[in-house]
């Protein structure tokens, strides 16, 4: 079973998509702290959902923070965010693929899938 | 005349000094017989006559000259051939028309005194004339004739009121027009001190002041001063006075006199105009320049030098005005002023500028070209005013939207995760029924979602901020897609498709689609009767052309332009509005222009409407912030 971790500081939307996501099987693990991720040591996700602005932090940070580590940089990162413009600033901060909100449950299950089982 | 006394003495002098008397003598001198023959003439007159006497003694009888005969003279002569003492009146003698006279020159204004000599029995012996030359003194007659009829027209018809005055003010000459100014008649006025037309009690002392004026160094001025006239009527007049000095002294005073009521009233009025727009334009914080675009002058107020903080003393020209133009507004500024100098658009830019200590401040600046008969720019003149709050307060504003539409999005995204999820499990378990409701309120959550993306669309293109992508797509494929997905939304409609431009567009996919689904939702919305929406696509020169058609209210002529304007809701035949924001047409004219593309509309109303736009197939988006 693969393991998903969704980092969003809205908890309603963290509930939401965990809900989404292990209807479809998956693992999901939440967290409203940007923070926790940069101190994740073991027991890596096969994919993050990350939340662009987060309270006190900024996704796109901790996105090029594991992407630079060695033993984070293979995990599929799916940045979200509410506003559209950012995308192109989302992928030169490494992130794989991006996502609007609010998002279309069957775009975001495609786009999970296609990351997931590289 | 002599006398009897006279001749006696005379009759002790020798003949001989007589006749040199006679000839030596100045005077003009002709003496005829009895019968009128000349026999003598002295050399005065033969210098007068320019003739010998000579060449005409015994010839020439005076009696019988036809010129004077001509002039009227003859019967003068005559009195004096019959004893009389005559004063000849002046007349034009021209020397060359007498009979026995040739060769003599030009003519001569002659007056002569005829006298006759008589003997001791009285028997007239001789008659002699004599002769004066007043030709110099005929011609200052005649000048002074003509300047005297120079100066009477001019003085009587001048339109300007004139006045001569003696030492004392009595009035030497007045011409009409002082006297239609004050109401006097000539003869009130002529031999009267001019005092007269003042008011008793001011009678005194205007005389005073008038002596004071005549006895004063000054040798001229110029006063204003409020008279009333004998019909009560009060003027405001300008008099310009100066001498006539005659020998050296002061004999008169010219006074010409100006009614210049109108003029100080107009000028009061502009005064006031003046006054006024001042006013309004400090309470406005209004600065006014002027540009001379031939001269490359640059005229400010003291209110413009205040908006770019520059002190007041420094000259102005239009290089030093350029260099407190913001580095990003510089391009939009240059491109404002020659389209203006082009008379292509109105002037009216809002823009930065970076003043001498180095703050930046918004301005907004609108003025009006002057063009000379060939249409070439002359002069422009416009007003400025500070614009720096309202910009912020805008920005402020456009942030608030932009914070308050993100922070609306995060409750929608989990709204609509759970209301999928929902209709999910209900689909899987079989209860088609609430799945189905769960399906409709997802509908509805993706109009909310739709409306509050509008709302931040339109505030981006207010702010300069809508930014787009270039994404290479099927234009046909795209059409398909929206056309289907709105499909799904109505059960009333059919959505006939004819995509055909077969064509691969370099364009923001996202926003192009945005723009379908707005003609398309629209033509949905405002066709709630008719049944048929036309979606055609195709290709032409490098272009692709969309058309949206409907058979539904239609937009009256008048208001097709202003569908594509901010806030502007179309109004049913009922005249109630329909619901949506007002923005779906504006964000999709711009987002369309931002292409380089065009939008418009061709309609009739009750018939139906057809939204078609066009769209560069390698589309021209030009990036960076546009205010």
């Amino acid at each position: 079973m693969k393991k998903i971790l969704i980092a969003d500081d809205d908890p309603a939307i963290c509930d939401a998509v965990k809900m989404m996501l292990e209807m479809e099987g998956y693992q999901v693990g939440t967290t409203v702290d940007g923070a926790t991720i940069y101190r994740m040591e073991s027991e890596m996700p096969d994919l993050l959902l990350l939340d662009i602005w987060m309270s006190g932090q900024d996704g796109r940070e901790i996105c090029k923070y594991l992407k630079a580590r060695e033993s984070t940089k293979h995990i599929p990162i799916i940045m979200v965010s509410a506003s559209r413009d950012i995308e192109k600033s989302a992928r030169e901060a490494g992130a794989d693929d991006f996502l609007s909100k609010p998002f279309k449950m069957a775009d975001l299950l495609g786009k999970v899938a296609l990351y997931v089982n590289r | 005349m002599p006398t009897t006394k006279v001749s006696r003495s005379l009759s002790e002098i020798d003949s001989n000094s007589f006749i040199t008397i006679f000839s030596q003598s100045p005077i003009s001198t002709q003496i005829f017989t009895p019968k009128g023959v000349s026999v003598a003439a002295n050399r005065a007159w033969e210098k007068l006559w320019k003739i010998k006497h000579d060449d005409i003694k015994g010839k020439y009888n005076v009696l019988t000259d036809p010129q004077l005969k001509a002039h009227k003279i003859a019967p003068y002569i005559r009195r004096a051939f019959k004893g009389e003492v005559v004063e000849v009146p002046s007349i034009k003698y021209e020397p060359q028309k007498t009979v026995a006279v040739k060769g003599a020159v030009a003519y001569r204004w002659v007056s002569a005194i005829a006298y006759p000599i008589k003997n001791n029995e009285g028997k007239i012996i001789n008659v002699v004339i004599q002769h004066e030359d007043v030709t110099e003194r005929k011609a200052a007659e005649d000048r002074l004739t003509e300047s005297k009829d120079l100066f009477d027209t001019i003085w009587s018809a001048a339109l300007d009121a004139k006045v001569i005055s003696d030492r004392e003010g009595k009035v030497l000459e007045v011409n009409s027009a002082y006297c239609r100014l004050y109401g006097y008649s000539r003869e009130e006025l002529l031999g009267k001190n001019f005092a007269i037309i003042f008011p008793p009690q001011k009678r005194r002392m205007v005389r005073e002041n008038y002596r004071k004026t005549f006895e004063s160094k000054r040798e001229g001025g110029i006063f204003e001063s409020k008279v009333t006239s004998k019909t009560g009527k009060e003027y405001i007049v300008e008099s310009h006075y100066s001498f006539i000095v005659q020998h050296g002294k002061r004999t008169a005073m010219l006074s010409v006199v100006r009614d210049i009521t109108e003029r100080k009233q107009s000028l009061k009025l502009i005064e006031e105009e003046r006054a006024r727009l001042t006013l309004a334009l400090e309470a406005g914080n209004i600065g006014v320049w002027d540009w001379n675009t031939k001269t490359n002058e640059l005229m400010w107020t003291e209110k413009v030098y205040e908006l770019h903080q520059v002190p007041k003393d420094r000259p102005i020209t239009l290089e030093y005005f350029i260099t407190l133009i913001h580095p990003d507004d510089m391009v939009m500024m240059q491109e404002s002023i020659a389209k203006a100098l082009r008379n292509e658009a109105v002037f009216c830019p809002t823009f930065r500028i970076i003043t001498p200590q180095g703050t930046v401040r918004w301005l907004n600046t609108r003025a009006i070209v002057f063009f000379d008969a060939k249409g070439r720019p002359v002069r422009m003149l416009g007003a400025t005013s500070d614009v720096t709050e309202q910009k912020r307060l805008e920005e402020d504003k456009n942030d608030f939207i932009s914070i308050a539409t993100h922070e609306l999005k995060t409750p929608v995204t989990s709204l609509k995760a759970y209301a999928e999820v929902l209709e999910q499990k209900f689909r899987r378990s079989g209860d088609e029924e609430s799945a189905q409701h769960l399906a409709k309120m997802n509908a509805q959550l993706d109009r909310l979602t739709s409306l509050i993306g509008d709302l931040l669309d339109a505030t981006k293109i207010e702010g300069g901020k809508l930014q787009m992508q270039r994404d290479l797509f099927a234009f046909d494929d795209l059409v398909s897609e929206i056309s289907e997905e709105l499909q799904r939304t109505t059960d009333r409609h059919e959505l006939i498709v004819r995509d055909d431009s077969r064509k691969k567009v370099l364009a923001d996919r996202e926003r192009i689609g945005q723009v379908l689904t707005n003609l398309i939702s629209n033509a949905i919305k405002y066709s709630p009767h008719s049944k048929k929406i036309v979606i055609t696509s195709k290709a032409t020169l490098g272009e692709v052309l969309v058309s949206v058609r409907d058979s539904g209210v239609g937009i009256p002529k008048a208001k097709q332009e202003k569908v594509f304007e901010r806030f502007y809701r179309v109004s049913g035949p009922d005249g109630n509005t329909y619901p949506g924001l007002g923005l779906g047409l504006y964000i999709s004219s711009e987002i369309i222009k931002r292409h380089g593309g065009r939008i418009w509309v061709t309609s009739t109303p009750g018939k139906g409407s057809t939204f078609i736009f066009s769209l560069p197939v390698k589309a021209r988006i030009p990036q960076g912030n546009n205010h």
